[in-house]
């Protein structure tokens, strides 16, 4: 019974770490001219244009959580609600959500103005940061 | 009769005939496909027609077909973009469960009730041409369905440092006007401060206006400032309430109006301070006569903090309004501070205290029927059952003054289910 307890222990305190060591890639469409220090006002819907270009937000489930933590400094529920908010209040579209990398990368590949970050660097995408 | 038989018989003979004769036409016609297919030249080389094609190395062609197949990819990501998915439309509903203490009026809450449903959208033209058009499908006091058009916004966006919009759009005073206005589900309050109030549920200033907007926000290192400029027509007092003059205005004046404010970053993350402006000359109108004239001139500021749980907000506004008739001036103001904090994600208890003193000589005030000055006290309970769903509970004390008649002291409570779609 200890020992499936503390098999289970190592595989939560494995999964945490592997959730936290994780590595997030901003990327961009290769066509958008984007600073690293401008990532979380596009995330905070503050900044919406890039060289007259309409700046389009796609989020990645599978590390959303862990980017809003440590790029945008929000957690989900707040980061919700925010862009509920900035919504209404400015008439600006909520980011779509995207199931993972491979769904986030076609998506920036086929819009001018796409952003968005997935777990690995992709060469046809221009990487903004790193973190 | 005759001739009857004859049709009958005779077509469809032809048709099974004319059938008969296609299926071995087709018969045929394939037959001789697949001979001819026998006698088919090679195939064309692809540098047929390209002649430099020919001269370039297998590498080169190979290049060359790469960059063609790019090209093509880029053409079908264009046309699947030209894919038109519509405009999203959000909106804002809810309904509420009330009971006042004392009927003062048509404001007076009374069994259930339903501020309507609320409609927006944001079709983009371009990257910068944009719009924001919003309706409220609501019921007035009488229980008949109407709808307003809130907004009605062209916008264009210079850059995140200025957009200019034109058309109706929402005052942009203080924070919360434009921060939550119908959206009852994005308050965490139930009610709104009820000197701040819509224009014909008992507010004294104009919640709506109809011109010109500019706004943007300009990085100052890691904070931010955000701006408001606005020309708009002049509002009207009529019937005892505030008109913005949606149509056309009254008179030659315009409203001018600024909103200044700073957001903190990093160590004061979720802090914004401001100060606003709103300068007007208003008319009051009964039976259609112009009685009063004002010049209205209120200046204020705000503080509010939305971060880590803790949602603050308080708002300020000073008049100094000016009787354009009798040339006296008059001194008022009004304000409210509210403060909320979100336990376990979903619980959110909160408080809010408002006190108006309005000057009963200022005809700004007088001619609106609810420009008496008051206190309230508010405390409620707010329940998140998802993001865009929740369940508030709330109880008001309010000592309104009156000028010829003693206090008018009443309690109400509300329950309210909003949602956000």
């Amino acid at each position: 019974m200890k020992a499936r307890q503390a098999l289970l222990l190592i595989l939560v305190l494995a999964a945490h770490l592997t959730a936290w060591a994780g590595e997030i890639y901003i990327v961009s469409h290769p066509t958008l001219s984007i600073r690293s220090d401008e990532v979380r006002d596009i995330y905070n819907g503050d900044k919406q244009l890039s060289a007259g270009v309409k700046l389009v937000l796609v989020d990645n489930a599978l590390i959303q959580t862990d980017f809003l933590a440590r790029v945008v400094k929000l957690s989900i529920d707040k980061y919700n609600s925010l862009w509920i908010k900035k919504s209404f209040r400015d008439g600006i579209s909520i980011p779509q959500v995207k199931s993972g990398d491979a769904e986030v990368i076609a998506f920036i590949k086929s819009n001018p103005g796409a952003i968005g970050y997935i777990s690995k660097p992709h060469p046809e995408l221009k990487t903004i940061a790193h973190y | 009769m005759l001739y009857r038989s004859f049709v009958l018989v005779v077509i469809p003979i032809v048709v099974l005939l004319s059938s008969g004769f296609s299926a071995y036409a087709s018969h045929n016609t394939i037959a001789a496909a697949e001979e001819n297919t026998q006698h088919l030249p090679a195939p064309v080389p692809l540098t047929v027609g390209y002649p430099q094609l020919a001269l370039m190395s297998p590498e080169a062609q190979q290049e060359r077909i790469d960059a063609l197949e790019k090209g093509l990819a880029e053409v079908i990501d264009q046309l699947n973009k030209k894919t038109d998915a519509g405009i999203p439309l959000h909106g804002f509903a809810d309904v509420t469960l009330g009971k006042s203490s004392r009927d003062y009026g048509a404001l007076s809450p009374k069994g259930f009730s339903s501020s309507g449903v609320d409609l927006y959208l944001s079709p983009q033209f371009s990257d910068q041409t944009h719009a924001l058009i919003e309706a409220l499908v609501e019921p007035d006091a009488n229980g008949e369905v109407g709808v307003d058009l809130e907004r009605l916004q062209l916008g264009y966006a210079f850059s995140d440092a200025l957009t200019l919009w034109s058309g109706r759009f929402h005052t942009p005073y203080g924070y919360w006007n434009t921060g939550f206005h119908h959206g009852a589900q994005i308050q965490t309050a139930l009610t709104r401060p009820k000197f701040l109030d819509f224009e014909d549920k008992g507010g004294i200033l104009p919640a709506h206006s109809v011109g010109l907007w500019a706004t943007g926000n300009i990085r100052y290192g890691t904070d931010k400032i955000n701006y408001d400029v606005y020309v708009a027509n002049g509002s009207r007092i009529t019937a005892g309430a505030l008109d913005m003059n949606n149509a056309k205005d009254d008179n030659a004046n315009k409203a001018l109006g600024i909103n200044l404010g700073y957001e903190f970053r990093d160590d004061l993350e979720g802090l914004r301070l401001g100060i606003h402006g709103l300068r007007e000359e208003v008319d009051a109108y009964v039976s259609g006569v112009s009685v009063a004239r004002v010049m209205l001139t209120m200046l204020g500021g705000y503080a509010v903090y939305d971060n880590n749980d803790w949602e603050i907000i308080s708002e300020y506004y000073h008049f100094n309004n000016a009787d354009l008739l009798t040339t006296r001036d008059h001194s008022s103001w009004a304000g409210f501070a509210q403060l909320g904090i979100t336990v376990q994600r979903r619980w959110t208890p909160y408080a809010r205290y408002e006190k108006a003193s309005f000057n009963p000589t200022d005809p700004y005030f007088s001619y609106q029927t609810y420009g008496q000055s008051y206190q309230r006290s508010v405390v409620g309970l707010r329940f998140d059952l998802n993001i865009k769903t929740s369940l508030k509970l709330e109880v008001d004390t309010t000592r309104q003054h009156q000028t010829t008649a003693p206090s008018l002291n009443y309690n109400e409570i509300r329950v309210q289910y909003a949602v956000a779609f």
